[in-house]
């Protein structure tokens, strides 16, 4: 029991750092990523969406002081206008939101009802991870930059090349409606079940996902276990819905 | 050297560092990935620099020890892989893979001591600078280190050292 040298653990080392991944492959990922990047680092939509978004965040507090302005204290304090505004907009312009705050700087895209919508998550904007779990996987999509927004349902193709589950085809391979989207907030993690319908083990690290961006390839992590899949079909492969969009 | 350079000629030997790091084959591609973006955006600094590659191990090292802080989920766990062990020296791999696994039970910092000691081979000057701390510091957590490896294979060790 009391054998062990420091030698021991200089061989442990050496020996774990055999298992290192490719280097081709981080590489690739690692240029994938710092160009989507340049390209993302200024959207032309993005400054004129915080000019908008600050101008509203400032004018629209600053214009209910003015037209309420000689209100009593009573309606400053939440009397009949009062109620229709977030709290923070109530009573004086002091109280807008920041300019560094997320509610100013969510990227924002006209959409077709004249309103405005969230973006879709773009790859460059959230981390992607899918660890293994028994026979299947799970999905986490955290977001590191602006609310944005994911199809609740993602398609994956697992392995990447082989036939999509989820949204993008059926069963059958017809087109299915697209599923409806929710909100993924800024730091948040949207986490979806992958399962193998046959009970056997997905194989092949590199997994294919479109959450409406596009698709991405991700590489699944942790230990495998049990039978490995033969045969692989587009029913082969069940992915639930994203848990944690608003 | 160029970023294109470094990646082409030193990349390996990060990810070698960063999977005896996080004892985690997934982890150690996402700290590596995470750190060379950062890197890329500031690597005319980095360039200028005497040990480029000292300093994105540095940048490993500090990704690996926050990755609890901003990722909780995805803390790594001990993964001993059946299938990395030889039928032949069965015996050799169970005790190297139980030994990685008590490293990777031990506080972060204690982990990072002993790899850049005994796997990158640095002084404890050399880790003192990577860290950020004082060599004594660096000694503390290496002793600790070590004597908890020690301790839950051999209590007895304890007592004669």
């Amino acid at each position: 029991m009391s054998g062990r040298s420091e030698d021991d653990l200089r061989a442990a080392f050496a020996a774990k750092a055999t298992e290192a991944p490719a280097a081709s492959d981080v590489a690739r990922a690692v240029n994938q990523a710092v160009h989507q990047g340049r390209r993302r680092r200024r959207p032309a939509w993005l400054v004129p969406a915080v000019t908008a978004a600050a101008a509203v965040a400032v004018g629209v507090p600053l214009a209910i002081t003015l037209t309420h302005g000689g209100n009593s204290s009573k309606e400053k304090a939440g009397g009949p206008v009062a109620p229709a505004l977030p709290s923070a907009g109530r009573s004086s312009l002091a109280a807008a939101p920041p300019p560094g705050s997320a509610r100013s700087l969510t990227p924002q895209l006209p959409a077709e009802g004249g309103g405005t919508v969230q973006a879709t998550c773009r790859p460059t904007e959230v981390t992607v991870n899918l660890r293994r779990a028994g026979t299947g996987a799970t999905l986490t999509v955290t977001s590191r930059g602006p609310v944005c927004r994911l199809d609740r349902r993602p398609a994956v193709q697992w392995p990447a090349g082989g036939p999509t589950s989820g949204p993008a085809t059926s069963a059958t391979g017809q087109p299915v409606p697209k599923p409806a989207t929710g909100l993924l907030a800024s730091g948040a993690t949207a986490t979806a079940a992958v399962r193998s319908t046959a009970g056997c083990m997905l194989t092949g690290d590199l997994v294919r996902v479109d959450w409406g961006a596009g698709p991405v390839e991700v590489r699944a992590t942790g230990a495998s276990a049990g039978p490995t899949c033969t045969q692989v079909g587009a029913d082969s492969v069940q992915v639930g819905e994203f848990s944690g969009l608003s | 050297m160029t970023f294109d350079e470094f990646a082409a000629t030193r990349l390996d030997a990060v990810l070698r560092f960063a999977v005896v790091l996080t004892n985690d084959k997934g982890l150690a591609e996402d700290v590596v990935q995470e750190v060379l973006i950062r890197a890329h955006q500031r690597w005319a600094q980095i360039a200028e620099m005497e040990h480029p590659e000292a300093y994105v191990r540095k940048m490993v090292v500090n990704e690996f020890l926050s990755w609890r802080r901003k990722w909780a989920r995805y803390v790594p766990q001990a993964e001993i892989e059946p299938e990395q062990r030889q039928p032949d020296h069965a015996e050799l791999q169970a005790e190297r893979s139980t030994l990685l696994a008590e490293v990777a039970k031990l506080p972060r910092r204690q982990r990072a001591v002993l790899v850049l000691r005994y796997y990158e081979g640095l002084s404890d000057a050399q880790i003192a600078e990577v860290l950020g701390c004082a060599e004594t510091t660096v000694r503390g957590y290496a002793f600790r280190g070590l004597a908890a490896l020690r301790i839950e294979l051999a209590p007895t060790m304890r007592e004669s050292t």
